[in-house]
């Protein structure tokens, strides 16, 4: 069994080391650049599976934690929580965009639905969300 | 441990998206409209926000701009290759035309005619003393002046035709170049407050290029997002104001007469019809050079012959050039026509062979080409420029294609293309929702284990 101080703080560096893989990765989120999503999310997997190993080992639950090192591990932990809710957000918003701009082009391919030189055949011109 | 930072953030990115949805309905909208440029969001960061000195977070995502899609060389490239094609297609449709006017080769023509004249002269070489014969020739030569006349005629009016048809692309020129200077207003005003009028610039844009098609015009772009547009040193569009041309042709300078200096036309439908004008007054004034030649040759063999009463010195046609050539009152009686070369010899037919024999013989005045010859070369002439032009123009209308399917690859609205980018996004933030999924595990694993503390 490890000493718990000891694997909390190798988790603390482990996710130190993430935080600001994580920041680059959830901006480049927002800015859609697929590129640099791609890369910052391939130089993450290293680590993710370091903390995966890490989890694996958790140690029994202890009371002699150093509360110096607890401070630290809720500090990053909160840090992290912060940016993967913010992607989460995003992620979910690009892909209800998506969803919906895919269903309109699906829609359009439809020649005469969205053609402004033919007349519609029927008058309806909502928008289906099915893919 | 979410907060409302995060809400804040997704609401922002979701109003950004909606831009980016409207743009991609805008252009998925405009699929078939000819001349529409496809717009792209341009998507930016909006500014941090500092959790700590040493922590910062990104705060979202805004659309900064709506990029219209559009290569301006390309853009000048289709311009200035499209007045070329206008210029040789009208010059290509009009010789055409100006081709069948004079129908040859056919019964009506004038070949078929000058050749039916100098057979009858030569029936009536052997023949002299025949009626008939003298009938024939008097038949031959006014149908042959009539076609003479009728072509000519013909050519008038169709100089006129397309004179007329100069004066109104000038016209429409000068009306779409004040369209452009209040586009132009228009487009500075809505530009100078920071947005970017898509739909103004595709209409300008399309004002631009039949602009070129119609007198060969270019357009320089300013930093205000006006547009000058001129042709050769006449500006006829800036800012707002527009600049008419004048309506004066000068057809041998292929020009517009002006002060101080002539504007030169060099391509688009007026420059292919003034073109086609200057092919035609040609055509024209080469008609004028054989039935002239004619009139006089005949006239001098003619006059020095003895008519069937014995008199000499009668003329034959009447007239000076394709435009009033008419058998002349001496011949109005067929006795008249003076076949032989002396007098009291009714069945001497000197003259009536002299005649025959214009067919084939030089003229000076057609370039030591005989008559025959002489009109031949001008219908070869006429066939040969038709047929250059026409094959300027197909070659002119491949190139405008390429360049406007090049424009296509860059302007147009491509729903595979659309979709394609739309997948590649999707399958990249699914990838990332399973990262998240995986980062969320970690945290309340260990949330559990420092949380009894």
């Amino acid at each position: 069994m490890r000493d718990p101080n000891r694997w909390l703080s190798h988790w603390v560096q482990e996710s130190r080391r993430a935080l600001p893989l994580l920041q680059a990765w959830r901006d480049a989120l927002v800015r859609r650049d697929l590129t640099a999503i791609d890369a910052l999310h391939a130089r993450l997997q290293p680590t993710l599976q370091r903390l995966e190993r890490l989890r694996a080992d958790m140690p029994a639950l202890s009371d002699t934690l150093s509360s110096d090192t607890l401070q630290q591990a809720l500090e990053v932990a909160r840090a992290i929580d912060e940016v993967i809710q913010s992607a989460y957000d995003i992620i979910l918003n690009e892909l209800d965009y998506t969803h919906a701009l895919i269903a309109m082009l699906t829609r359009a391919a439809e020649g005469e639905h969205y053609a402004p030189l033919s007349v519609p055949r029927t008058p309806s011109t909502l928008l289906n969300t099915e893919v | 441990m979410s907060s409302f930072y995060g809400i804040e953030l997704g609401i922002r990115a979701l109003r950004a998206f909606q831009i980016g949805m409207d743009v991609t309905g805008h252009n998925v909208a405009n699929v078939n409209t000819p001349g529409y440029t496809r717009r792209r969001v341009v998507f930016t960061p909006t500014p941090e926000y500092a959790l700590s000195p040493r922590l910062r977070i990104g705060s979202g995502v805004m659309a900064q701009s709506i990029q219209r899609l559009r290569d301006m060389m390309l853009e000048q490239r289709i311009n200035t290759n499209s007045a070329d094609l206008a210029r040789l297609d009208t010059l290509y449709q009009q010789l055409k035309q100006i081709e069948g006017l004079f129908n040859e080769p056919g019964e009506l023509g004038i070949s078929a005619r000058l050749n039916a004249l100098f057979n009858a002269f030569e029936e009536l070489a052997t023949r002299p003393d025949s009626l008939a014969a003298r009938q024939s020739v008097i038949q031959a030569a006014s149908a042959l002046a009539d076609a003479f006349r009728n072509l000519h005629r013909e050519m008038v009016t169709k100089e006129s035709q397309l004179l007329e048809r100069a004066q109104a692309r000038i016209t429409e020129a000068n009306q779409l170049a004040a369209q452009l200077g209040r586009l132009n207003e228009q487009i500075r005003a809505a530009t100078a407050s920071g947005a970017e009028p898509g739909d103004l610039l595709d209409q300008r844009d399309r004002l631009l290029t039949r602009l070129s098609e119609l007198v060969g015009a270019r357009a320089h772009y300013a930093q205000d997002g006006s547009v000058m547009v001129y042709v050769d040193g006449h500006t006829l569009v800036q800012d707002g104001a527009s600049f008419p041309l004048p309506t004066t042709l000068d057809i041998a300078n292929r020009s517009l007469d002006s002060t101080p200096t002539d504007i030169r036309i060099q391509s688009g439908e007026l420059r292919g019809l003034m073109d086609a004008i200057a092919n035609l007054q040609s055509y024209r004034t080469d008609l004028n050079t054989l039935a002239s030649t004619l009139i006089t040759q005949v006239n001098a063999i003619h006059s020095t012959g003895y008519a069937l009463d014995n008199n000499t010195g009668y003329l034959f046609f009447d007239g000076t050039d394709a435009s009033n050539i008419t058998l002349h009152a001496d011949i109005s009686d067929p006795r008249r026509i003076a076949a032989a070369s002396v007098p009291d010899a009714p069945g001497n037919g000197g003259v009536a062979r002299a005649l025959a024999d214009l067919r084939t013989a030089p003229q000076g005045a057609l370039g030591g080409m005989s008559i025959t010859q002489y009109y031949r070369n001008l219908i070869g002439r006429v066939g040969n420029e038709v047929q250059v032009s026409k094959t300027r123009a197909e070659s002119q209308q491949l190139t405008v294609e390429h360049l406007h399917r090049l424009r296509e690859s860059v302007s147009g609205v491509s729903l595979d293309e659309e979709a394609a980018n739309l997948v590649k996004y999707q399958r990249s933030y699914q990838a990332a929702a399973k990262m998240i999924s995986a980062f969320d595990a970690l945290l309340e694993d260990m949330l559990q284990f420092v949380a009894p503390r």
